[in-house]
């Protein structure tokens, strides 16, 4: 038979009941859809910055400080780090160092044109170490150039297209105009460098701020790359290092201040795929993968030749009538591929509708994920894993059954491999669910932790441009609003930033103790924020030039280690760099407030707070709801874009801002609760074609009882026993499995849950109950009906 | 103990009705052994179905020791079924995944007798039916004599007042044949109430009387 006259066959069973088609193609591209997902997001963690052919001979430079007996790993260096390096290694050929200026500046073209985009300050070697095609201009001079910069093919696009040579301003650099230089191919999101839609010139940092691009020690903000030449190792840059550490960097003063510094190498090739989150994270992910793509094919399999009963006679007619095991084989895989196909195109679409979800969870466009090269890959070799089980297994299974056996229903006596398919799935199901509820806990335990404030009814107002007197103004008219309880300002909410500076002693040049600096707040933010205040008194609001500090419980604890202080801190004084200018200007403690949870405890913050006073408001303003609800918070945005109509304004609930630290654990949530879900389905669809070709194979049987006197209840009673013997067990293997992996995955919290048991027990029983309602609601018609209906088939 | 008065049964599909039984009345009393006769498709096993409660007449009354079952529901039809009456049927029916003594035992298993004494009554009628050496066997592995004494003793273990066969001999030879006649015989001068379809004269003369139906109809 043609491939055409098979593919006819192949279409018109498509409808054909008993063989449940529609099922095996839906469980195809759920698998098919779901782990091609998860594979090729796998496949783009796993080959991250391999678009730079050097990769594997690229370090980034970190910076390994001792102070006061503790070591610190940081991966950012002083400026002057990484081509110090290079001078003092022959065996370097490239190095370079970046800052990160925003990561959403605001962009004005001269015809008023407004975008937002990620911009960074890199030297002219930017491109030697991460290259990508140059568009246009001479990326190496226009990054040499004060306020030049080359921006992203996308941002070149944003901005008018034909952008070398157009004047734009942005927020990040006040009262300076930037020249575009060029245009650079973008990196792709699987690289160190993907956030870089502007890439300003260090030239350029003086304009902007503080430039420390040249500094040894100190303003060590700079990300620090170097390439060595083919054949060399990083080791034999440890002599170097140490040559330039003794000859560039002050090491008495250092000393002074219990201070010492070296340098390690992280090949960049690893720096990602390295990271004890992203290794978790892949193996956990790998293993939904395979096993979902393993049920799915099982499932089909499964259904497959669950169908063996009704289609034996089939093939045992067409072989009686000349088919030869090839007319068989092809056939049978003629309708597979067929199934593979439309699994394909389902699939895709279904991918297609969930295009935000999935590009929300795994924080990369679809397309970027699913077509780049290697991801081909990966989708052709589930797709021929597909073919390969569910079209050649079963047409092999078909071609050999002897024509005899084939009339007198071969299959009939063969279920054992359909407890195994469904004993896997069962187990799947049970992992999954289990799994679920941990993950679930986990993520609700981390956006409800007690933070020592209290977020709730409180929105964040970022304004970007706005002037000093616009946030008296927006501060003024904020608490004129009905709906608005209090209002105040901070120049840091507690979940983005964290900045650190050193606290020093007059008379004692070490430094005692690096710690959260929070910056300014403004007047009634601890009452506001419900930050109590455990020893002495608030700041005194409404006063100028304050030089009063207040600091949290912890800072007491590492002062008593550091600078042998007692519990009494009220009233003692402080030099904090970056605040005391000359170092000798002191701040007095007013106030100890009680430990705030600052930032994700995925990511703790272990270094003590410290927050100053500012009559002027800064930063963000914090305001208070009687009730947030989305109009009250319309109605502010509403507000502030009247009150301050040239800024960018931004409010968002405190409480998002905090589930927004925990987005890599929801997402991960998401996916385990979508791979579950689709696991059950495909689970109970595997089934309801189980028992419902159980009951096919068994009605003789069931009659013969009924007529001795069998009820409904013992019918019923026979199936769900069967059933539950395999579920049971596999839900169990499930349980304990997703138990040992819960434990490995918690293991990245700092604050992790306690695992109950009795959660996992639970968990399981409510599956078993969906497993034998599914047996009960697809057996009881056979139950039922009249015995005597099918013993007159017999 | 059995009387039907007025029995009709039709079976409908979207297109046509096919009428099995019309208007049969009968009486049987306990104790009879009572053949009916027909040629094929005249509804012989739809009136023995009917008389079994494996199936409701669509008209017409049915009276089983004195309790009208003609309108009963599946659930009350088991009820009355259990422990009352037992088929004995020409393919045998017997299943195929439990071996002789378990096939045996099965109606005895949903009358919820205790273990013990079901083993006992299993074990007695095995050496009756002559068939202990094959106890631990599966239907597959007995010959069609054998599968039929095994049908035979499961029809009877429990001690039921009726027992409907259907075409009892129609898949033995003539020698298994005549010895399940003969085990029928005797449970029915037991005391045990025998209706029996054949289409065997031979088989039928064994019976007290017989019925002879044509089109869904008695005519004799």
């Amino acid at each position: 038979m043609t491939l055409f006259s098979n593919l006819k066959i192949a279409v018109n069973n498509l409808p054909r009941r008993g063989q449940h088609n529609i099922a095996k193609i839906l469980c195809l591209s759920l698998g098919l859809a779901v782990s091609s997902v998860l594979l090729t997001q796998i496949y783009f963690e796993q080959h991250y910055d391999s678009y730079f052919p050097a990769a594997n001979r690229t370090y980034l430079i970190n910076e390994r400080i001792i102070q006061n007996g503790e070591l610190v790993d940081f991966d950012q260096t002083s400026g002057a780090i990484a081509h110090g390096i290079k001078t003092y290694s022959p065996q370097v050929e490239a190095a370079t160092r970046y800052v990160y200026l925003s990561s959403e500046a605001t962009l004005s073209t001269e015809n008023n044109m407004q975008v937002t985009g990620s911009m960074l300050i890199a030297d002219s070697c930017f491109f030697d170490i991460f290259p990508t095609k140059i568009i246009a201009g001479n990326a190496k001079e226009v990054l040499t150039q004060p306020l030049y910069c080359m921006v992203s093919e996308t941002m070149a696009k944003k901005l008018g297209g034909n952008v070398v040579g157009k004047r734009i301003k942005t927020t990040e650099i006040e009262g300076s105009t930037l020249i575009i230089g060029g245009v650079f191919k973008d990196y792709p999101r699987n690289t160190t460098p993907r956030n870089s839609d502007v890439l300003l010139s260090l030239k350029s940092l003086s304009y902007s701020g503080f430039d420390g691009s040249n500094l040894w020690v100190g303003n060590d903000c700079y990300h620090s790359y170097i390439r060595l030449k083919e054949g060399h190792t990083a080791e034999e840059l440890r002599p170097n290092i140490a040559k330039m550490i003794n000859e560039r960097l002050p090491l008495k003063d250092m000393e002074k201040a219990g201070v010492k510094m070296d340098y390690t190498l992280s090949l960049l090739s690893e720096l990602h795929t390295d990271n004890e989150n992203v290794k978790t994270m892949t193996w956990i992910l790998s293993i939904l993968a395979v096993i979902m793509l393993f049920s799915a094919v099982m499932n089909y399999l499964l259904i497959v030749i669950g169908n063996m009963i009704n289609r034996t006679r089939e093939m045992a007619m067409r072989k009686s009538f000349g088919a030869g095991r090839t007319d068989i084989v092809s056939l049978i895989f003629t309708e597979s591929l067929l199934h593979v196909v439309l699994s394909i195109v389902l699939a895709a679409l279904l991918v297609y509708a969930c295009k935000g979800s999935i590009e929300e969870t795994l924080a990369a466009p679809i397309e970027e994920l699913m077509f780049s090269e290697g991801s081909w890959i990966v989708l052709v070799a589930i797709l021929t894993f597909m073919l390969i089980v569910g079209g050649l297994v079963p047409g092999h299974i078909y071609s050999s059954t002897p024509v005899t056996a084939a009339f007198r229903s071969y299959a009939q006596h063969h279920r054992s491999w359909k407890f195994v398919l469904l004993a896997i799935q069962f187990i799947a199901s049970g992992m999954f669910c289990c799994m679920l509820l941990t993950v679930h806990q986990q993520y609700a335990m981390m956006v409800n932790y007690p933070l020592g404030y209290n977020p709730d009814n409180q929105l964040v107002i970022k304004m970007k441009g706005a002037k000093a007197e616009d946030y008296n103004k927006c501060v003024k008219a904020l608490r004129t609003m009905p709906s608005v309880a209090s209002v105040t300002t901070a120049e840091n909410d507690l979940v983005s930033w964290r900045s650190g500076n050193n606290i020093y002693q007059q008379g004692d040049s070490r430094e005692l103790l690096n710690v959260c600096d929070l910056y300014n707040v403004s007047d009634g933010y601890l009452k506001q924020m419900g930050i109590k205040i455990v020893q002495g008194r608030n700041f005194t609001e409404q006063t100028d030039s304050l030089r009063e500090v207040m600091v949290s419980t912890k800072f007491i604890e590492k002062m008593k280690k550091t600078a042998q202080w007692d519990n009494n801190v009220v009233g003692k004084s402080v030099i904090i760099s970056e605040h005391s200018p000359n170092m000798k200007e002191q701040f007095t403690i007013c106030g100890v407030f009680d430990n705030i949870k600052v930032g994700a405890i995925t990511n703790p913050e272990e270094r003590a707070s410290i927050l100053f006073y500012n009559r002027q408001p800064s930063g963000n303003i914090i305001v208070k709801l009687h009730n947030i609800t989305s109009e009250n918070i319309s109605e502010v945005q509403t507000q502030m874009e009247k009150l301050v109509p040239n800024a960018q304004v931004s409010v968002e609930s405190y409480q998002l801002l905090i589930k927004g630290q925990y987005q890599p654990q929801n997402s991960f949530r998401f996916a385990i609760m979508v791979c579950g879900l689709v696991i059950v389905f495909i689970a109970l669809l595997g089934l309801i074609g189980y028992t419902l070709d159980e009951v096919n194979r068994r009605r003789k049987e069931i009659a013969i009882r009924k007529v001795n006197g069998a009820e409904t209840s013992d019918i019923l009673r026979i199936f769900v026993r069967s059933i539950a013997m395999v579920a049971l067990p596999s839900l169990t293997i499930g349980a304990v499995a997703a138990y040992m992996l819960s434990l490995t995955w918690l293991e990245q919290f700092s604050e992790r849950i306690q695992l109950n048991p009795l959660w996992f027990v639970l968990c399981v029983v409510l599956i078993l109950l969906l497993i034998v309602s599914v047996v009960i609601v697809n057996s009881r018609r056979v139950a039922n009906n009249n015995p005597m209906e099918y013993l007159k088939d017999e | 103990m059995i009387t039907v008065e007025n029995l009709c049964k039709s079976f409908r599909t979207e297109e046509v009705e096919t009428i099995a039984l019309s208007n049969v009345s009968m009486n049987i009393e306990e104790g009879e052994f009572v053949a009916i006769m027909g040629p094929s498709g005249c509804g012989k096993s739809t009136l023995l179905n009917i008389l079994g409660l494996l199936d409701n007449p669509t008209s017409g009354k049915y009276t089983l020791g004195g309790r009208v079952v003609s309108a009963l529901k599946e659930r009350q039809r088991t009820e009355v079924r259990k422990g009352e009456i037992g088929f004995v049927f020409q393919s045998f029916n017997l299943i195929d995944e439990l071996n002789v003594e378990e096939n045996i035992e099965l109606p005895l298993t949903y009358l919820n007798i205790p273990k013990k004494e079901r083993k006992e009554k299993v074990r007695q009628m095995m050496q009756r039916m002559n068939i202990t050496h094959r106890a631990k066997h599966f239907p597959h592995q007995l010959s069609g004599g054998q599968q039929q004494r095994v049908a035979i003793a499961r029809a009877v273990v429990f001690g039921p007042k009726l027992i409907l066969a259907d075409e009892p001999t129609g898949n033995l030879d003539s020698k298994n044949g005549a010895e399940v006649m003969r085990l029928l015989a005797e449970l029915n001068q037991e005391g045990t109430t025998i209706v029996m379809v054949t289409h065997n004269e031979h088989d039928a003369a064994i019976a007290h009387r017989t019925i002879k139906i044509f089109d869904g109809k008695i005519v004799k």
